[in-house]
């Protein structure tokens, strides 16, 4: 069953994305936009493309009733929801199916199933998945949860049940300290949640968040595309994106992949997904979670593989067959992806907001960069605060560091405060170029990752340029052509 | 001539020795510095070439500027005054961040006292209420309810 036109259920650069590869496979697409998103370029570089009016994200992009009328109305024979919205919405991927409509993307029971923190870990222990040892049940006497710890072995971490922002936490480094940690965090708890239940962790010293692309044909093949190491978060949120990962051998490397693939099989599962481990130093890993979707990160993957995952994903829900084996699949050279986000790094990350009023160009081999805004388009307060993706591949880790650093010179974002610099700080920080990062990098060396002192002749001179410009600012704001000409000169 | 200058956060004041269309002479903290422009992008000093690139950035003047690898945000409190009637002068008020204008409170013309709020200002999912800093009457309101506001945007004017 061929699939002729999909309606894309999303906005910004993955609607984009997904522009682009449908192109290529010569399928029709429909979009849809909303009233503050309409010179946005997912509002006209579709085929046809329809207004969602004014309102809250529930009257607009999460209207699963609206959007799925427009499907049928269009014509569109399958909906691709993009990552976020309704990507993992057990109930839109319902009533698109009975609508007669293909959902891209996994079964209602493999959203369900991963998308519950319990039954998922339940099922991967049924499997035979690593998960992180721990103790999650009702007897909370110390002397049983002492032994519980032991058992675990430390450091253990103390986590109260109701918990979030630290409180009723405690990392606990021996075995004597244990008793007066855990009466500390269940009072901690009991103040702050009325509730001191706690549950005990492994505590995992400078992990690695690492995770592994799946994709699963139509005819029940499962495959992976190799891990992406995605240590450089803050807040939980990625910044910084890699692959091949450096703290990989070709052991640890066919383990994690071969447990991904084990994953896929034990749950039948059809389309992109992406398993999420976290990595010991001692290079022990566990599961964490499964992504039943596209991820932000995937271009890494392509970059390295050379598959488009969009055109597999679109290939596996037709309940079509890949045409490759999994020893065809290789990962040569190095992929980084950098997030470019509307926020001020120097005033703690706050989001800007404005217009962008030039989107820079590079004449870079190997950049690649998804975004979902053009010259003169407005970042809102509404969405997310990405601007960009920005993708570069070279042969080898130094050479894509050094790529990506150009590029971000080249690509500005003009108009708008980003963490562009903040980027380059990043990629320059001593223990980044080592490899040696784990996921409270940015904690860790919070103080290193801040703005350098400027010297009075680099102030000097952006000091200059701005005189220069700013006669010409002032003119043209005055719209005269008689300002402008006091600028005039014969060079 | 003196020039103030708000480069980034930081004060800085220089003395412009000389100017014309394409060259400029200034001290910063007691070192003369010569700037000669090449061309719309390039600016050179000591007789090395440095790229730059300018965009105005938001209202009350505020240029971003990229030399090489470098970026700033500078402003010119002077000349912005004396031309536009205003960056932020004592009886404004300004948007501690980026948000949207949740609520207008006061009409313009309305007398208010000090701590009066007059505006709601919606921003990271949070309501601010902007309070009137002295007693006045209010001279101008410059954004309508649901517009977006920059941060350090002027909201309105007491008198």
């Amino acid at each position: 069953m061929k699939i002729k036109k999909v309606l894309i259920a999303n906005r910004g650069e993955i609607a984009l994305r997904v522009i682009s590869t449908c192109k290529e496979m010569d399928i029709s697409t429909v979009t849809i936009y909303t009233e503050e998103d309409k010179k946005l370029p997912h509002a006209y570089k579709s085929d046809e493309s329809y207004y969602l009016g004014q309102g809250t994200l529930a009257e607009t992009y999460l209207n699963q009733e609206k959007i799925i009328q427009i499907a049928k109305e269009s014509g569109a024979d399958a909906i691709h929801p993009g990552y976020g919205f309704l990507s993992e919405n057990t109930e839109f991927c319902k009533k698109v199916s009975e609508a007669g409509i293909i959902f891209i993307g996994p079964s209602v029971e493999a959203i369900e199933l991963m998308g519950d923190k319990k039954t998922s870990k339940v099922k991967m222990e049924e499997i035979g998945i690593p998960l992180i040892p721990g103790y999650h049940g009702d007897n909370q006497d110390s002397d049983f949860l002492l032994e519980e710890a032991k058992k675990i072995g430390f450091p253990v971490l103390i986590k109260a049940t109701a918990g979030g922002g630290g409180k009723g936490m405690r990392i606990v480094e021996t075995q004597a300290e244990f008793v007066a940690a855990l009466e500390g965090a269940k009072r901690e708890a009991l103040n702050a949640f009325s509730n001191d239940k706690v549950l005990l962790e492994k505590y995992i010293t400078n992990p690695r968040h690492i995770e592994v692309q799946l994709c699963s044909d139509g005819q029940g093949n499962h495959f992976h595309f190799y891990e992406r190491e995605c240590s450089i978060q803050r807040r939980y949120q990625k910044v910084i994106e890699e692959t091949p990962s450096v703290a990989f051998g070709d052991e640890l490397r066919a383990e994690i992949c071969e447990t991904a693939v084990k994953i896929a099989k034990g749950i039948n599962y059809i389309g992109a997904g992406t398993i999420e481990y976290i990595l010991a130093p001692d290079n022990s890993f566990y599961f964490l979670e499964m992504n039943t979707r596209l991820q932000v990160e995937h271009p890494v993957t392509e970059m390295v593989t050379g598959h488009d995952l969009v055109r597999l994903q679109i290939l596996a829900a037709a309940g079509m067959a890949f045409d490759f084996k999994q020893e065809d699949i290789k990962q040569n050279g190095h992929s980084i992806e950098c997030r470019i986000y509307a926020e001020d790094p120097d005033n703690n990350f706050l989001p800007t907001i404005g217009r962008i009023k030039h989107v820079g160009k590079t004449s870079l081999q190997g950049v690649r960069l998804d975004s979902g805004f053009t010259d003169d388009t407005d970042v809102s307060v509404n969405y997310d605060p990405m601007l960009a993706k920005l993708i570069v591949y070279s042969a080898d880790r130094d050479g894509a560091i050094a790529k990506m650093d150009k590029a971000l010179n080249e690509i500005l974002f003009t108009g708008v405060k980003t963490n562009r610099d903040y980027l380059k700080r990043l990629l320059k920080h001593e223990k980044f170029v080592s490899g040696d990062i784990h996921t409270h990098f940015i904690d860790q060396y919070s103080e290193d990752l801040k703005a350098a002192k400027m010297s009075d002749e680099d102030k000097a001179i952006l000091i200059a340029a701005t005189l220069f410009s700013q006669d010409e600012h002032i003119s043209l704001s005055d719209n005269s052509s008689w300002g402008r000409l006091t600028n005039f000169r014969n060079a | 001539m003196n020039k103030k200058i708000i480069f980034n956060q930081e004060e800085l004041e220089i003395h412009i020795t000389d100017k014309s269309a394409n060259s400029i002479q200034f001290e910063l903290n007691g070192k003369e510095y010569r700037f000669q422009r090449n061309n719309d992008s390039t600016i050179e000093l000591n007789g090395k070439n440095h790229k730059f690139q300018t965009q105005k950035f938001n209202k009350d003047g505020t240029i971003q500027v990229f030399v090489d690898d470098m970026e700033a945000y500078l402003s010119m409190p002077g000349k912005v005054k004396g031309k536009k009637g205003g960056a932020a002068s004592e009886g404004s008020l300004q948007s501690p961040m980026p948000g949207k204008i949740f609520k207008v409170l006061k009409e313009v013309g309305a007398e208010v006292k000090k701590d009066e709020p007059i505006l709601i200002l919606e921003a990271m999912k949070m309501e601010h209420t902007i309070k009137a800093q002295k007693d006045g009457v209010i001279k101008s309101i410059f954004f309508n309810e649901g517009e977006q506001v920059v941060g350090g945007a002027q909201l309105c004017e007491i008198e």
